[in-house]
């Protein structure tokens, strides 16, 4: 079985690169990307580099990056609260992001400084975390921080909406609602810098506590048992957590189910321990959101479909399929 | 191993003096506890008199208020949480996996305070702690679809991959038919005659009295008896933790229960 995750985790980052130059030649523009390439490397400017460096580079790393985030996100938040349920979207980690970015939006922060959106969603997302977290601290068991995470979720909402209803004038509303759908589209080079070190470091967080989640996967006593200690771990997760879906926020909006189904998805693939889903979610998460900013550009019509739809248009039935079928996912 | 060398003086595991109040509730009262490598020693007393507490403080999982713990000489707070880890494995009451995992793969999280990664991944000790309990043929099974006994016989080989040389198993046998209560408490004994220390919570007086060297029993958080299975199930401790009329036959060695009191 550990082979099967192997050859899985194998696929998947032989499949990321290869959907990552699927991504590059597709477009509005028809460009040939190895005369573009050439030109890069003699410096050359022309029409197709322009393109490629600052439309599609960024639109491509950020696809993988934020899909790669959210991913290791949604694997490390159900274990550990061992819940199929959560997710960074679900238990409103990405909407306090969202919300706290609405915010820049609507006061006109982020005409300031290009910077100062990412960082309110970052500042979102900690405060969901840390406000889950110090409720849970109150209250016993993991359902119950699953209920307290859909309060702040719909709270999030709730606020955003207003927001949306008083916003001062047509064009901040458009601007807000536009984000809210999630896209990678027309970004640059600079919002990748900027995330770039912040999901690294969620990543090499979570990844850290991978042998933590294997051991928690039978409960918190067996966990401490073997020599895990619950609390400074949990922090460890909390804060990874917030980095990578802040982080994925900032740059692309509110991109919905990626976090919940790609952990799932690979666990109807393979019966993976915890930490196994982490190093499998990551390029897993990246192969899903490539995938599917590939099928918005190829997908007919004068208006581009906003990303965040086609992942939950797509990723809904699939999740019930997934329900439907491979009932052993769950315990 | 120098380890088995020092238990020849040293208990594996020794408590003095445990209490453990929650609010003004005093659940456990001046405990003391002893286990020495090679005997196994059965916790008893009715519901809600603390035995799983007990346990759960012996097994570091939950802290006491007051006493001293002791892994063979060294006290627990100066022992490193993997060395502890490695030294002393707890079963939890009937633990539940929280993924679709397979066998093997449950059975591979006990060598997780193994840290160093050679070690961790020591399949010689997962299918020698699986051929222990006869599980081998489940190792490919998905762990949700077996049987109470089964899972039962996979959570033990789960704590023998860790190679303890403690085990607190808090009622192994709950939830078990009798073909399996036997069987599993064959296997502790065996454990010990090998030279683990072994401490269970036990509800049923009759396994106790057969499986356990020795016995201890808690009321309402108090030590009222220790020693043999003979001295300990007397029919006036009985009557007065249990509030039950019941004999204890020394020749048998068996415990017959007549009624309530």
């Amino acid at each position: 079985m550990p082979n099967k995750a192997k050859t899985l985790l194998w696929l998947l980052w032989l499949l990321l690169p290869l959907l990552l130059w699927v991504e590059l030649v597709s477009g509005s523009a028809a460009i040939s990307l190895l005369p573009a390439i050439t030109d890069i490397l003699n410096s050359n400017t022309s029409i197709a580099t322009i393109i490629l460096t600052e439309v599609r580079l960024p639109r491509a790393l950020l696809a993988a990056m934020v899909g790669a985030s959210l991913g290791i996100s949604g694997a490390a938040m159900q274990g550990l609260l061992r819940n199929p349920l959560a997710s960074p979207d679900i238990l409103g980690v990405s909407q306090t992001a969202a919300l706290f970015a609405a915010f820049a939006l609507y006061f006109g922060l982020s005409q300031l400084s290009w910077f100062l959106l990412p960082l309110a969603a970052l500042v979102g997302a900690l405060t969901a975390v840390v406000l889950m977290l110090s409720l849970a601290r109150r209250i016993a068991g993991t359902h119950t921080i699953i209920l307290a995470g859909i309060a702040i979720s719909a709270l999030a909402g709730a606020l955003i909406a207003l927001a949306l209803n008083f916003a001062p004038n047509p064009y901040a509303l458009q601007e807000i609602y536009f984000w809210m759908l999630g896209s990678v589209a027309n970004r640059s080079m600079n919002e990748v810098w900027l995330v770039l070190p912040i999901m690294v470091l969620g990543w090499a967080l979570l990844l850290y506590s991978r042998r933590f989640l294997d051991a928690l996967s039978l409960g918190e006593d067996t966990a401490l048992s073997l020599g895990f200690a619950l609390t400074p771990y949990s922090w460890l997760i909390i804060v990874g957590v917030a980095c990578c879906t802040g982080a994925a926020v900032a740059v692309s909006g509110t991109i919905g189910f990626i976090g919940l189904v790609v952990p799932h998805i690979l666990r109807g693939i393979v019966h993976a321990q915890s930490g196994r889903l982490l190093w499998l979610s990551l390029p897993g998460g990246a192969v899903l959101l490539l995938l599917a900013d590939i099928i918005v550009q190829w997908l007919p019509g004068a208006q581009e479909l906003q990303l965040g739809v086609i992942t939950a248009m797509l990723g809904s039935p699939f999740f019930l399929y997934l329900l439907l079928h491979k009932r052993q996912l769950f315990v | 191993m120098t380890s088995n060398q020092t238990s020849v003086q040293h208990p594996l595991l020794s408590a003095h003096n445990l209490t453990r109040k929650v609010a003004t509730n005093v659940l456990l009262d001046n405990i003391n506890v002893q286990v020495f490598a090679g005997e196994v020693l059965g916790i008893i007393g009715p519901n809600g008199a603390g035995k799983s507490t007990l346990l759960k403080i012996l097994a570091g999982v939950t802290t006491c208020d007051e006493g001293q713990l002791k892994l063979v000489a060294t006290p627990f707070a100066a022992c490193s949480a993997n060395n502890k880890a490695r030294t002393l494995a707890y079963l939890e009451q009937r633990p539940h996996v929280y993924w679709p995992l397979v066998v093997k793969q449950v059975v591979a999280l006990g060598r997780l305070p193994h840290t160093n990664s050679t070690a961790l991944m020591n399949a010689n000790a997962i299918e020698s702690a699986l051929a222990f309990t006869g599980s081998s043929k489940l190792q490919d099974r998905l762990f949700h679809t077996l049987s109470e006994g089964e899972k039962m016989l996979v959570n033990l080989s789960r704590v023998l991959a860790t190679e303890p040389q403690l085990i607190l198993a808090d009622e192994p046998t709950a939830a078990l038919d009798p073909y399996h209560q036997l069987l599993v408490l064959e296997l502790f004994r065996k454990l010990s005659r090998q030279g683990l220390g072994i401490i269970l919570v036990l509800h049923d007086l009759q396994l106790a009295a057969r499986f356990c060297d020795r016995l201890l029993l808690l009321h309402q958080g108090k030590m009222m008896s220790e020693g043999s299975p003979a001295s300990v199930l007397s029919t006036t401790n009985l009557a007065q933790s249990y509030r039950i009329n019941a004999s204890y036959d020394s020749t048998l060695g068996t415990v017959t229960v007549l009624g309530r009191l």
